[in-house]
């Protein structure tokens, strides 16, 4: 579900000039159903405010790749550069969006297992660049994007894609699949290379929510057995929710790498697992901050 | 100026076992969830103005689609009311339409007299409602420009109906502690 009455615009929004914003529309609109992929942005079209809604010409005669393009200058004309920092929409390999520049989304990309990441934002509670000014020009009649930034390092290691469907997690041997894949990640990353050995690695996750997660992953991989158990006994069902909640929010700063496979159903009471991914961004020079 | 008229909106559903109506005198093959919305629809005395897209554009025609999705926002904001075809209903969502009329659930879930998030009267109400947040009609890409631009919009679930606005205050109430 992406939408529900409650999540949509009330009757009458328009007429007191209540529209969607586009960081609103990649989040959740742009991932409704439509059988025609130009109508992820026409089907929208009355929703967009109006300084947007100038800049788009509807013409079915056009590819969907065109359309995308010039929708996305349209975005990065009227705001910011939000649109091309979601990387579930870089899933470029669809034939139909093989015309499109890189730097183009494939919006027609299905709405990825667990969290999309954000890379970078101007607005909402990530604002790396704060109040500075987008710099952008398009060339070669708009197929060419040219962008300033900082470039503040390079993605090297993309771990293992978590594989399993999506599942409920109603017991603690139901999160041992996701233990698993964390352990497989950290071994593929190379992670625990930067540390003294498991047992420091998991006491670097400890002030983001590792605690908990870490011995029970320990456990169930057989790892390292005698890890004593700092967090929480995931026998315990009544910690199964504080439990998934830690591993929703690890996120360590020094290495750069999430790991969210597990998501808690807002309408019902009851949590999945869901696919994942975990990365490592290199830092280039100087220290996270 | 065009006469007053209702514009539906509606999922246009699954392509199999079509139903055939008769469009200008011409044979004419749509879904069986628009069927079933014509049929709910339709006063055996009165004519009913009603805006269907699948019915009123020729799809094929680019040119044509190109020009009338543009006045989308106009053909709903000029309807005297849009209204939503959830289909039939089953058992669970049609008991959240019959709730919905009950003022103390209105009452119970806006807070005013509030029940706990563990209760019995709670969870039963709460399927429900998940059930009809999960027909595939609000998946859809028209639908919200459809009700962001109506006058007013009705839900209707076989032969019962319910204001959008109510419906999503019902809502509101009942996942206020879990949808952010």
């Amino acid at each position: 579900m992406t939408n529900g009455p409650n999540k949509i615009p009330g009757p009458g929004s328009a007429r007191n000039m209540i529209y969607i914003d586009t960081e609103d529309w990649l989040q959740t609109f742009c991932y409704s159903k439509c059988t025609d992929p130009r109508d992820k942005i026409f089907g929208f079209y009355g929703c967009f405010r109006s300084d947007l809604r100038s800049r788009i010409n509807i013409d079915y005669s056009k590819e969907p790749a065109e359309v995308f393009r010039s929708f996305t200058q349209a975005v990065i004309e009227s705001g910011n550069l939000y649109v091309i920092c979601r990387t579930s929409c870089f899933d470029n390999r669809a034939k139909s969006h093989q015309n499109a520049p890189s730097w183009v989304p494939n919006f027609a990309a299905p709405k990825p297992h667990g969290k999309d990441m954000t890379l970078f934002s101007t607005s909402r509670k990530f604002s790396a660049s704060g109040d500075l000014m987008t710099f952008y020009r398009f060339f070669n009649e708009g197929t060419v994007l040219l962008v300033r930034g900082v470039c503040i390092g390079t993605t090297q290691l993309v771990s293992p894609i978590f594989q399993l469907q999506p599942q409920p997690v109603r017991t603690a041997s139901d999160l041992i699949p996701i233990m698993e894949h964390l352990a497989q990640c950290c071994k593929t990353l190379n992670v625990l290379q930067q540390y003294d050995g498991l047992a420091a690695f998991a006491d670097s996750l400890m002030p983001f929510g590792g605690s908990a997660v870490l011995p029970a992953l320990l456990r169930a991989t057989n790892l390292k057995a005698d890890y004593p158990t700092a967090g929480i006994p995931i026998s315990n069902s009544k910690n199964l929710n504080f439990l998934l909640e830690s591993m929703q929010r690890i996120h360590v700063a020094r290495a750069m790498f999430s790991f969210m496979p597990v998501e808690i159903e807002k309408t019902r009471d009851q949590a999945r697992h869901t696919g994942g991914y975990f990365g490592i961004w290199h830092r280039r020079n100087g220290d996270w901050r | 100026m065009a006469p007053p008229y209702e514009a539906l909106s509606y999922v246009w559903g699954s392509q199999g076992n079509p139903e055939q109506i008769f469009l200008n005198g011409h044979p004419y093959k749509i879904t069986q969830n628009l069927q079933q919305a014509l049929l709910q629809l339709r006063s055996p005395t009165e004519d009913r103005a009603t805006w269907i897209d699948a019915l009123t554009i020729n799809q094929s025609d680019l040119a044509e689609r190109s020009v009338q999705v543009q006045k989308m926002k106009i053909i709903y904001s000029m309807a005297t009311r849009v209204l939503v075809w959830l289909g039939l209903g089953d058992d669970n969502t049609l008991m959240a339409f019959k709730a919905v009329n009950s003022v103390n659930m209105v009452e119970q879930s806006s807070g005013i007299l509030p029940q706990p998030p563990g209760s019995v009267m709670r969870s039963y109400l709460s399927e429900a409602f998940v059930d009809l947040i999960y027909l595939n009609y609000w998946d859809r890409v028209w639908i919200v420009q459809e009700i962001m631009y109506a006058k007013e919009a009705i839900i209707l679930l076989g032969a019962t109906f319910r204001r959008v606005s109510i419906i999503r205050s019902v809502l509101e109430g009942l996942f206020e502690h879990r949808i952010r």
